[in-house]
């Protein structure tokens, strides 16, 4: 089994934080821990190449990085990239993560390894990887080797992966029904028991966080800024023309509110099928405030109310449908030069 | 993803509005919805922020 | 309070010239069973058909699910067909094993919003049976038909009113003077102090007509949290009306057979003490109430000295939060928590799983996803309906009942969500 190995500028045996500049190189054979690993593997797999690149570089210059990871994958086409241990450093995290992301990409099997709050793995675009959850230092190393020897092996072999518990990596993001052999209602009284005991429990469902994203500049002549509209709340024009789903979003819309003073109850109706519609039936104003607006807008509070209202069904939509409604709409405001944007949501 | 100005509104079925308050006052409510969220917009932040809106019938 | 219940288990119906129990063979005296639902005029039609376990058959339009008991020397269901007085203490009857099922073709008069009669399908084989509470159920049928100048307030009455009568009928009728299978007995006894006292915080959903919970005949859409005694819910005392959300409601057969509160009582005693309910609402629409309801529940989950409590909800989206912010004042206040939750996650398993979190919720049992899409397969019987309706955001589209059927995901499956850990579906980490 031939597997490459993505390690950083320290690990690479290159130097510290002065050389985290580096870019991407790649040598012949294993270098650092991955000897340790070609130690476990016994002659069963070896590494035929080892990807380094500076912490700084692969944190910054992910393009490059893929790019040249791409490269590197391709040529040596191994049965399994490992990348790391990384514990705690996020930016060795982060490259880690990249090579794990390019090798999926090209179908090459990867297996990584940080500490489980490594900030690289809350970032959204890390979500279903395969890692190994480590110490907080590089006094784990010793302990997460062999690990990460087993897994990469099953997988450079080409084995189906386990279930988390099974393979001991972190949950990824990725989640899949089972039947237990007791109700939910016995495990829960079951893990309860455990919990008041004092004894070790183990969640069905780790707790997630969500992310965060860089705020964007404030609004600087509010007299001159261009504002739309968006809602999650279901308001369409009468007859639901688009057919818009109640739940579980597949789809936006963009309905025109030029020249409109308000929303009317005869021509705009509610179709969001998780909040109760009365109040939203007499007036869709409630939920999209546009009669509000546009009086501001001829006061000369805003610059101007765009012509166009965005539209979907929050309730039950994916996240990841919800990001690309999102990066759409965003599209298309940059496009219409809009400044700023109010999303009513229920 | 959290998002990081927002404007604590009335509630689910009506988030910028308050249908308890007399009809001829209602669009008083979503008035100062709509200019707070203004306001927010012209607003610097670092992180997730909650504003609240100063009008009785805000709540 | 003392409740004896006495189980007259079922493993077999048919229809039959007077309803009695032969063995555990449940006879049906269909006429009679109709006659006794048209009592109420809002009814104007009511066909009762059988539905085994196993069977090559679909029940749809499905309103609600009752278990058959009768409370020896009156008043079953108080609040529907008894006088209103605290249940769970004297004997009760129940056909253990059958289930009186309510299916009716309701209203459709908006274009959605969230008090929707919406489309509940029970599949009584294959593998989604797994996930239906009549799957294992000897289920006795009320197709009704509706007059149809009834406000939904009346529909949504006249549908429960007629599945508890039918209910109390056929318990009556089939075990009155006759010796049960088995006697449990469920009292809340002195235990030894020094065991961990277990409270269970029990959230329904409430919010109207073909939404809401029904506490002795009202709705709970304006409950602050209370505490009821569990015996309160194994007798009746809840009806659940939540034909909006098919696969996120607790239908009222598994409410009298509150898998936690038997599970509670099972260790009653041995390893723990049970402290009591705490009943509560989820889904109110102001972030006030929300945090009314957490500091009520977990002021009242402490008043019963609770060192642990499960917490169980109802629903989705927003009513997630009631409980977390529960479970996190009650675990601030030193009370350990386990929460009991069914996800989304996406069609492929890769989406968030839930809609909220709270850090201290660091013990979680999953029942399941709801969101894989699903096919229903061609069947030979469909009871309830020939058609089904999705779909009313457009007005509602018809489909055959008998199948094949693709959803977009499971909303419109019966009971599936197992709120309060009924089946043995899970999740994991894959």
């Amino acid at each position: 089994m031939r597997a490459v190995h993505y390690l950083n500028q320290f690990f690479g045996g290159i130097g510290g934080e002065e050389h985290a500049d580096r870019p991407v190189e790649v040598k012949d054979g294993p270098i650092g821990p991955g000897r340790a690993l070609e130690g476990e593997w016994q002659g069963a797999a070896r590494i035929v190449a080892t990807i380094i690149a500076g912490d700084n570089y692969a944190s910054t210059r992910t393009e490059e990085t893929e790019a040249a990871l791409r490269t590197a994958l391709e040529g040596h086409r191994p049965d399994v990239l490992v990348a790391g241990p990384a514990f705690n450093a996020g930016r060795y995290g982060m490259g880690c993560l990249t090579a794990c992301r390019v090798a999926a990409s090209l179908g090459i099997p990867h297996v990584a390894a940080m500490f489980p709050q490594n900030p690289a793995l809350a970032m959204h675009e890390n979500r279903g990887l395969v890692v190994l959850p480590t110490a907080e230092t590089a006094i784990g190393m010793r302990k997460v080797i062999p690990q990460v020897a087993r897994l990469a092996l099953k997988l450079g072999h080409g084995e189906l992966l386990g279930t988390a518990a099974e393979d001991g990596f972190l949950p990824r993001g990725i989640r899949r029904d089972v039947m237990h052999e007791e109700t939910g209602a016995e495990r829960a009284i079951a893990m309860l028991k455990r919990k008041l005991a004092g004894q070790p429990y183990r969640t069905e469902l780790p707790v997630e966080a969500f992310d965060s994203v860089e705020p964007a500049p404030p609004l600087r002549e509010l007299g001159r800024a261009r504002v739309a509209l968006i809602t999650t709340g279901g308001i369409v024009p009468h007859g639901n023309p688009d057919r818009l789903k109640e739940y579980n979003s597949v789809a936006w819309k963009a309905y025109s509110i030029a020249g409109l003073d308000d929303l009317a109850s005869d021509a705009w109706q509610p179709i969001h099928g998780g909040y109760d519609s009365t109040w939203a039936r007499e007036d869709p104003d409630r939920v999209v405030p546009v009669d509000a607006l546009r009086a501001l807008e001829r006061r000369g509070e805003l610059g101007a109310l765009d012509d166009r209202m965005y539209v979907t069904v929050g309730v039950g939509t994916p996240v990841a449908n919800a990001r690309r409604f999102g990066q759409e709409i965003a599209r298309d405001l940059r496009e219409r030069k809009v400044d700023g944007v109010i999303l009513t949501a229920t | 993803m959290r998002a990081n100005r927002i404007v604590a509104g009335v509630r689910i079925p009506h988030p910028v509005s308050n249908p308890a308050v007399a009809k001829d006052r209602e669009i008083e409510v979503r008035t100062a919805f709509a200019k707070r969220a203004l306001e927010v917009l012209a607003t610097p932040v670092e992180g997730p922020t909650v504003f609240t809106v100063d009008h009785p019938g805000a709540r | 309070m003392r409740l004896e219940r006495r189980s007259f288990p079922v493993t077999a119906a048919a229809l039959g010239t007077r309803t009695r129990l032969d063995g555990t063979r449940l006879e049906v005296d269909r006429a009679e069973l109709a006659d006794l639902v048209r009592t109420d005029d809002r009814v104007t039609r009511c066909e009762v058909e059988l539905v085994a376990p196993g069977e090559d058959a679909r029940i749809v339009h499905v309103c609600d699910t009752v278990e058959p008991q009768w409370r020896a020397g009156g008043g079953t269901f108080p609040g529907w067909i008894s006088p209103i007085r605290t249940a769970g203490s004297g004997v009760t009857h129940r056909l253990a094993g059958a289930g009186v099922t309510v299916c009716a073709e309701l209203p459709w008069r908006r274009t959605g919003g969230i008090q929707t009669p919406r489309e509940n399908i029970a599949e009584m084989r294959g593998p989604l049976a797994a996930l239906n509470p009549l799957a294992r159920l000897q289920n006795i049928v009320l197709v009704l038909t509706l007059r149809d100048d009834l406000p939904d307030e009346e529909c949504d009455r006249a549908v429960h009113l007629a599945e508890t009568r039918a209910a109390e009928h056929l318990a009556r009728a089939a075990t009155e003077g006759a010796e049960p299978a088995t006697t449990d007995v469920r009292e809340l006894v002195d235990v030894d102090p020094s065991l961990p006292r277990v409270a269970y915080v029990y959230q329904i959903t409430s919010q109207g007509p073909y939404a809401g919970t029904f506490y002795y005949g009202g709705y709970l859409d304006r409950l602050m949290p209370t505490i009821v005694h569990p015996n309160e819910i194994l007798d009746g005392a809840l009806v659940d009306g939540n034909i909006a959300g098919p696969w996120i409601r607790t239908p009222t057969t598994v409410h009298q057979n509150n898998p936690i509160i038997e599970g509670l009582y099972r260790d009653h005693g041995k390893g723990l003490a049970f402290a009591g309910v705490v009943l509560t609402r989820g889904h109110y629409y102001g972030m006030d109430d929300k945090f009314r309801v957490a500091q009520q529940a977990s002021k009242l989950a402490r008043w019963l000295r609770a060192d642990g409590a499960i917490l169980t909800w109802e629903n989705a989206g927003n009513g997630i939060m009631e409980c977390l912010y529960t479970l996190q004042e009650c675990e601030r206040a030193g009370i350990k928590t386990v929460f009991v939750t069914w996800e989304h996650g996406g069609a492929a398993g890769d989406d968030t799983p839930l809609q909220f979190y709270v850090p201290e919720a660091d013990a979680i049992v999953s029942t399941g996803s709801m969101d894989e899409p699903v096919v229903l397969p061609e069947v030979a019987r469909v009871v309830g309906s020939d058609t089904i309706r999705l779909d009313p955001q457009v007005g509602g589209v018809r489909h055959p009942a008998r199948g094949p059927i693709t959803l977009d995901w499971r909303l419109e499956l019966y009971g599936g969500a197992a709120h309060v850990g009924e089946h043995r579906y899970g999740r994991v980490d894959a």
